[in-house]
C-alpha cells in the first residue's frame, strides 16, 4: 500500500476544464474558433510562403549582386536546395551560403563543392554555414583552387577545430584575416591550422590565435628594417625564412631561426616586431614533440575529416530531425502557394459562417461543458452516488422507491437532453467543417508526408486543440445519444405510467402505510403497531400477516457477565446489552 | 507535458543511447527524491490518534518511506502516471500502514459492518464482535489533528500541494540538466 502523488501525468488531466477555460478566454467564441482554424491552416501557408520567399531572396542576391544568371544560376539554386535538405540545414541556409561562395568568385563545380563541405562542416558543429563558407572560399581563393580544393580546405578547418581548444564558429569567422599573410609567408593552410590549434591550447581563443599567427607571418612577409638587420646579422633574409616555411614547415623554420639566433629569445622578439608574433613563435618553439604531433600532425593528416565528422552527426537524432524538417521545408517551397490557393476561399466562408452562427454555438458550448463539468469535476457525481447508496435499502424494500428515483431523475434527463442534443448536432456540423480544412491541408502535403515525420508532428501539434475538441465532442455526442435513446425508449414505453404496481403485488409490497393513507385492493402494504406486519386488502376484507410470520433471524447478544455477579447486576447488563443492540439494529421484541 | 511528447522523446533517447532514459530517470530521482524526503519528514513522529500506538498492522511508524516513480512507457493497465512521488508507512504483511490509512482518512465510502459474523470461540458458539474500521471517530480525530483544506490526503499530499511550484521547478531543472548533459555528450562526439 502506498500513497502516490502524481507530478506529471501522461494525459492532460485538466481535460474539459482546460478546453472550456481556453475557449472562455476568447472575447468572441465565433471569431476565435475561426482564429484557431485559421492559425492551423495558415501555419502551413505562412511557413511555406516565408520559406519560399526567403530562399528566392537569397538566390535573387546571387543573381543581382553577384551576377550569376541563367542556367548556371538554376544549377546553383538546385544544388543549394538539394544539399540543404541532405545535410539538414535547409534550403534557406544553403542559399545564404551559396551567396557568400558566389560572392567570393567561385563558380560551377568548385562553388557547389565549397557549399557541400561548408554545409557538412556546419552540420558537424563547426559553426554557421555562412561563416564556414566564407572561410572555405577565402582559403580556396587565397591559395588557388588548383592548390587546395574546397573539400581539402574544409578538412583543414575541421582538423584545426579537432586539434585545438576553441569555439569553432569564432575560428571559421576569423580565419580569413590570416590567410593572405599565411599564403605570402609560404605557409600551407595545414601549417597555419596546426599553429592556430597549438596556440588555442593555451589561450582557448581562436580569434586571438589568428591575430597572433597573422602577426607572425607578417613579420616574414613585410619585415621591419630592424628585422631585416637582425636576419642579416645571422646570414638570413625574409625570403629565406619564407622558403624555409614553405619547404620545411613552420615549426622547422622557426627552429632554424632560433638556432641561428643562438636561442636568444630577446633578439627573436625584436626581430618579429610585435608581442603577438613573439608570443606565437615562442609557443611553437617551446612545444614538445608530442604537442607538435597532436596539432600540426593532426591537421596535416586532415584528409576526409569533414566527411567523417558529418557521418557521425548524421546518425544522431538531432540531425535526423533536422533533415526531416529540411525535407518538409523544401516541400513547402513547392506547395506553399497551392495550399493558400486551395484553402483561403474555404477559410473565408468558414469565418463568415462562424460569425453568423457564433452566439448560438457559444451558448451550446457553455451548456455542454457546464453539464459535463458538473458530472465529472464537481461533487455532484459523488453526491448522486451517495444518494444511490442512501436510497438503496429503500429500493430493496419497495418498488415504489424505484418509481421515485426515476421521477427524480426524469427532469434531469429531460432538461439535459432537450438542451444539449440540438447543440451536439450543431457542433458535429462545425467539426465536420473543421475536419474538412484539416484533411484538405494535410492531404495537400501529399507524398512527402511519409518522409517528413517531424513536420507532420509539428502540424499535428498545431491542429491538436481542434482535434482534441473534436474527439471530446464526438465522445460526448455518443454519450448523449445513448442517454437519449434510453430515455426515448423509456418514454415510448409509457414512461412512469408503464410501472404497473398492481402487477407486482404478488411478490413485493405496494408501499408503507404505518402513518396512514389509502390502500388498493390486491396490493400488500407494510403496517404494524407491534412490529412490522403486512396488510393485504382483498374484496370483502383482507388479510394481515403477523410479524411473527414474516420470518426473521436469530439475534445473538453477548453479555459479558462474570460468574460472581449477582442476579440484579446480570439483569442490568442484559437490559443494557439489549438497549445497545436496539439503538443500532432495531427492536428486539415486539412491544405489547 | 503530454504523453505523446514524452513517449517520442524517450524513444529518441533510446535510439540515441539505450542508457539515456535511465540517465533521465537518475536526473529526475536526484531532484525529486530529496523533496519527497523533505515532505515525508514533515509527517509527525507521534501518532495522530493515541489508539494507533500499537504493534499491529495499522500501527503508526512516523516518517514514511519516500521514493520516486518515473514510467515513460505505455501502461498495459491504462495508467496515466508519468512522474510521481510515492510514500508508504509499511506493508500489509509487515505492518505499519497506519500512515497510509491516516493519509487517506475519510476518503473511503465504505461504512463497514457493525458486527462481525457469528463464530465459535472457546467452545462457545454465537460469538460476535464489533467491527471498528475506519469510522467517523477516526476521520474526526485525523481532521482534528491535521486540519487541511480540500479533499486530498492529510499529510504528504497536503505538503506536496504547498510545494507544488517548487516540485514542478525541480522537474524542469532535471530535464534541463539532462538536456545540457546530452548536448555536451554530442559536442564531445563531434570533437572526436
Amino acid at each position: 500500500m502506498a500513497i502516490f502523488i502524481p507530478l506529471v501525468t501522461k494525459f492532460d488531466d485538466k481535460g474539459l476544464n482546460n478546453a472550456r477555460n481556453a475557449l472562455s478566454k476568447f472575447g468572441s467564441f465565433a471569431a476565435d474558433v475561426a482564429k484557431v482554424a485559421a492559425a492551423a491552416i495558415s501555419a502551413v501557408g505562412v511557413a511555406s510562403v516565408r520559406e519560399a520567399s526567403q530562399f528566392e531572396s537569397s538566390i535573387a542576391k546571387v543573381e543581382g549582386l553577384v551576377g550569376v544568371t541563367g542556367e548556371e544560376l538554376d544549377k546553383l539554386a538546385g544544388a543549394a536546395r538539394r544539399l540543404g535538405v541532405e545535410t539538414g540545414k535547409g534550403a534557406l541556409e544553403a542559399g545564404e551560403g551559396l551567396f557568400v561562395i558566389a560572392s567570393s568568385g567561385l563558380r560551377g563545380a568548385a562553388a557547389i563543392e565549397a557549399l557541400e563541405f561548408s554545409l557538412k562542416a556546419a552540420t558537424a558543429g563547426l559553426g554557421e554555414t555562412e561563416d564556414i563558407a566564407r572561410a572555405v572560399s577565402g582559403a580556396v581563393n587565397a591559395y588557388g583552387a588548383d592548390i587546395i580544393g574546397a573539400a581539402d580546405a574544409t578538412d583543414v578547418i575541421v582538423a584545426t577545430a579537432r586539434a585545438g581548444n576553441f569555439e569553432t564558429s569564432a575560428f571559421a569567422a576569423s580565419i580569413g584575416r590570416v590567410l593572405p599573410f599565411a599564403k605570402q609567408a609560404g605557409s600551407s593552410l595545414e601549417d597555419m591550422g596546426g599553429a592556430v590549434a597549438l596556440l588555442t591550447r593555451t589561450n582557448t581563443d581562436a580569434a586571438q590565435s589568428v591575430t597572433q599567427m597573422s602577426a607572425l607571418f607578417r613579420a616574414f612577409v613585410v619585415p621591419t628594417a630592424e628585422a631585416q638587420k637582425a636576419l642579416d646579422s645571422v646570414g638570413l633574409s625574409a625570403a629565406d625564412m619564407r622558403d624555409a616555411i614553405a619547404n620545411q614547415g613552420l615549426p622547422a623554420a622557426l627552429d632554424m631561426l632560433d638556432e641561428k639566433l643562438g636561442g636568444n629569445r630577446e633578439q627573436l622578439g625584436r626581430l618579429l616586431g610585435s608581442s603577438e608574433a613573439s608570443s606565437a613563435a615562442f609557443q611553437i618553439l617551446d612545444a614538445d614533440a608530442q604537442t607538435i604531433a597532436e596539432t600540426f600532425g593532426v591537421v596535416n593528416d586532415a584528409a576526409g575529416m569533414t566527411q567523417q565528422a558529418f557521418d557521425v552527426m548524421q546518425d544522431t537524432t538531432e540531425n535526423k530531425f533536422a533533415v526531416a524538417m529540411a525535407t518538409a521545408k523544401d516541400s513547402l517551397l513547392e506547395i506553399g502557394s497551392a495550399i493558400l490557393e486551395n484553402v483561403s476561399p474555404h477559410l473565408d466562408s468558414f469565418i463568415e459562417w462562424m460569425e453568423q452562427n457564433g452566439p448560438a454555438i457559444e451558448t451550446g458550448f457553455i451548456k455542454i461543458f457546464d453539464a459535463v463539468n458538473k458530472f465529472i469535476t464537481s461533487e455532484i457525481l459523488a453526491d448522486i452516488i451517495q444518494a444511490f447508496a442512501d436510497m438503496w435499502p429503500e429500493i430493496e424494500e419497495t418498488i415504489e422507491s424505484l418509481g421515485n428515483l426515476v421521477l427524480a431523475l426524469s427532469p434531469l434527463l429531460e432538461g439535459t437532453l432537450d438542451n444539449i442534443l440540438p447543440m451536439i448536432g450543431d457542433m458535429a456540423s462545425i467539426m465536420s467543417d473543421i475536419t474538412f480544412f484539416v484533411d484538405e491541408t494535410v492531404g495537400s502535403l501529399g507524398a512527402w508526408e511519409s518522409d517528413s515525420g517531424g513536420f507532420i508532428k509539428m502540424l499535428e501539434l498545431q491542429l491538436n486543440p481542434m482535434l482534441r475538441l473534436k474527439e471530446v465532442l464526438s465522445q460526448l455526442a455518443g454519450l448523449f445519444d445513448r442517454a437519449r435513446d434510453a430515455f426515448e425508449r423509456f418514454k415510448a414505453a409509457g414512461g412512469l405510467n408503464s410501472v404497473d404496481l398492481s402487477a407486482i403485488n404478488t411478490s413485493t409490497l405496494g408501499g408503507r402505510r404505518a402513518s396512514g393513507g389509502p390502500v388498493a385492493g390486491g396490493s400488500s402494504y407494510l403496517v404494524g403497531e407491534m412490529g412490522p406486519e403486512i396488510f393485504t386488502p382483498a374484496a370483502g376484507g383482507g388479510h394481515i400477516t403477523p410479524n411473527k410470520s414474516l420470518g426473521g433471524s436469530n439475534i445473538t447478544i453477548n453479555v459479558n457477565a462474570g460468574m460472581g455477579a449477582n442476579g440484579a447486576q446480570i439483569g442490568e447488563q442484559i437490559v443494557t446489552a439489549i438497549k445497545r443492540y436496539e439503538r443500532t439494529s432495531g427492536p428486539v421484541f415486539a412491544s405489547a | 507535458m503530454r504523453a505523446e511528447g514524452v513517449a517520442s522523446v524517450t524513444r529518441e533517447l533510446r535510439s540515441l543511447d539505450r542508457k539515456a532514459v535511465n540517465e533521465l530517470r537518475k536526473q529526475m530521482r536526484a531532484r525529486v527524491v530529496p523533496i519527497a524526503k523533505e515532505i515525508a519528514g514533515e509527517v509527525p513522529q507521534q501518532a495522530p490518534l493515541s489508539g494507533m500506538n500499537h504493534n499491529g498492522v495499522t500501527r503508526w511508524t512516523g516518517t514514511p518511506r519516500a521514493s520516486m516513480s518515473f514510467t515513460p512507457g505505455k501502461s498495459r493497465g491504462g495508467g496515466t502516471r508519468l512522474l510521481g512521488m510515492k510514500f508508504t508507512g509499511g506493508t500489509r504483511s509487515s505492518g505499519g500502514i497506519g500512515f497510509d490509512y491516516s493519509e487517506l482518512a475519510g476518503s473511503s465510502k465504505r461504512p463497514g459492518s457493525q458486527f462481525s459474523k457469528v463464530y465459535e470461540r472457546g467452545g462457545f458458539g454465537g460469538q460476535q464482535h464489533r467491527v471498528t474500521g475506519q469510522g467517523l471517530a477516526f476521520n474526526r480525530g485525523i481532521r482534528a489533528f491535521k486540519p487541511i483544506r480540500g479533499k486530498g490526503g492529510y499529510f504528504v499530499f497536503d505538503s506536496a500541494l504547498k510545494k507544488h511550484s517548487r516540485i514542478e521547478g525541480m522537474g524542469e531543472v532535471a530535464i534541463a540538466q539532462f538536456m545540457r548533459d546530452a548536448t555536451n555528450d554530442l559536442q564531445r562526439l563531434r570533437a572526436r
